[in-house]
């Protein structure tokens, strides 16, 4: 990444986080008690609960993971979340007038009056543990991107991101972080807006929304519904009322670190309202997010964009025996870059449905690009893989005499052909969680970045 | 605590309850014009 902070993005950063901090301690003041740590004082009404529930279910992760989908995959991925209204509105009928009525402090209380102590210690280890995987990853993957923002040690920066996490949250318990979540989906909202008006004003004049919209569908990235059976698919509408409905009941009804959230709630009503909130606001949100994803993609039909967004892999890859080839194919990568950026002008202003399908061309072959990209840094990092995968592909290829049997070299062939896509699965070859931060880095305002910034590090509970 | 055998009270249907499940398939109708539209 060619951009850190400035001094402006450092200022908004620390004022952010100090005033939202702040309010936090000040607002929980003198809150001595276990209901009040647990249950957040029973103080919370709908609108603080229902952007709780959201901020909790929002990591880091999601924002610069989702718009990363969006920006490879298209909008599909918003239907993952079609089965939570339903089952919010089971949690309302079912679970939160059982936790209301038994007035637990957690869903595994209920379980030892409902069961045993026995079953409400297993439910709480599952938990535990559970969370406590998934708070390695919220934390982790943050702190890889602001080590590089930075240049600061991860190891370091985990440690520091963590201890802060853990002061706050056992200083001021549920209440501490429930006020200040408010504060903190505005000010992740208001810098997501920003960010995606930015990008519609960077991409050419010549270019209107809607017509970008159309370079987007052009290419794919607007086929939001699948009404497809297909098992190898793993976002359609099926899986997302399915599957997405029995996820959302077991999160949101029996994880603590959601129930927690709603059982803060000043009285029944607030909490299912809350909950209902969340339900009424998630699908759109994601769409939101998801648009953001496919603005940049846009942007970049414009713009030059790099081979793979991971700037240290890319140099890795650059320095290795593998140099050469990287760069024979960054110059393809410009090469499509000039014709891309010719069809997707031609495309705004005639809407052609043979350039239409050019563009769809040249965006399947710089998805090969890419793929390649990615097994050749991994091929660089990665000796082991490198040798595994020529020695097969000298088995495949020296098969001119036929000395394999068919079954046996179909076998290798596939094996051959996994290994390749492979490569694309490595934390350091895979940049989708890269793509928006380095957009955010190098095309937007000073200032805005320190704002970004903020939203990384504040979902980090 | 009360006791968790006791039957629980019955809940009733709040309309907004409807409009959220409503509003879900409304999306839905959304997303497929969008479809249609663009892709």
């Amino acid at each position: 990444m060619q951009q850190t902070l400035d001094w402006i993005d450092w200022t908004v950063l620390i004022a952010t986080l100090a005033t939202i901090v702040g309010y936090g301690t000040w607002k929980t003041r003198g809150s001595k008690n276990v209901q009040d740590y647990v249950r957040g004082g029973n103080s919370s009404k709908w609108w603080t609960i229902g952007l709780s529930v959201m901020a909790t279910q929002a990591s880091a992760i999601t924002f610069l993971s989702t718009t990363g989908q969006a920006f490879s995959d298209g909008m599909g991925f918003v239907q993952f979340y079609f089965g939570l209204p339903i089952a919010m509105v089971i949690i309302c009928l079912v679970f939160i007038p059982l936790y209301h009525r038994l007035k637990v402090y957690t869903a595994y209380e209920f379980l030892e009056n409902r069961f045993d102590l026995k079953t409400r210690t297993l439910t709480a280890i599952l938990f535990l543990i559970q969370r406590g995987l998934a708070a390695g990853i919220t934390i982790f993957a943050p702190a890889i991107i602001l080590s590089v923002v930075l240049g600061w040690n991860i190891i370091t920066l985990n440690i520091i991101i963590g201890v802060l996490v853990i002061i706050y949250t056992v200083s001021g318990g549920t209440k501490a972080v429930t006020v200040t979540q408010k504060q903190q989906m505005f000010v992740i909202f208001a810098g997501m807006i920003a960010a995606l008006v930015i990008i519609i004003n960077l991409i050419p004049d010549k270019v209107s929304f809607t017509d970008a919209i159309d370079i987007a569908g052009a290419t794919g990235k607007m086929q939001v519904l699948d009404f497809s059976f297909d098992l190898n698919n793993r976002y359609t509408v099926w899986t997302g009322f399915i599957g997405g409905t029995f996820l959302m009941l077991s999160y949101f009804g029996t994880d603590q670190s959601q129930v927690q959230r709603y059982l803060s709630g000043k009285s029944m009503k607030e909490m299912q309202m809350g909950l209902l909130f969340n339900g009424l606001l998630k699908v759109p949100m994601q769409f939101f997010i998801l648009l953001v994803g496919v603005m940049v993609f846009v942007f970049y039909q414009f713009n030059p964009s790099p081979l793979n967004f991971i700037d240290a892999s890319t140099q890795t890859v650059l320095a290795s025996e593998y140099g050469n080839d990287y760069k024979i194919l960054q110059d393809k990568q410009i090469e499509l870059f000039d014709t891309k950026q010719r069809l997707s002008l031609a495309y705004a202003e005639s809407k052609n449905p043979q350039l239409k399908s050019e563009l769809f061309a040249i965006d399947s072959i710089e998805k090969t690009y890419r793929l390649r990209s990615k097994f050749l840094i991994k091929k660089a990092i990665d000796p082991e893989y490198a040798n595994k995968y020529e020695s097969l592909e000298k088995e495949v290829k020296g098969n001119a005499m036929g000395l394999l049997k068919k079954g046996t070299f179909n076998e290798k062939t596939t094996e051959l052909d996994k290994l390749y896509k492979d490569a694309a699965k490595d934390t350091e070859t895979n940049d989708r969680d890269y793509m928006f931060i380095t957009f955010i880095l190098n095309h937007l305002p000073k200032g805005l970045i320190g704002l970004l910034s903020f939203f990384r590090i504040s979902l980090l509970r | 605590m009360h006791n968790p055998d006791q039957p629980q009270p019955k809940q009733k249907w709040d309309k907004m309850y409807t409009i959220v499940l409503i509003a879900n398939a409304l999306y839905i109708v959304l997303f497929y014009f969008i479809t249609a539209s663009f892709a």
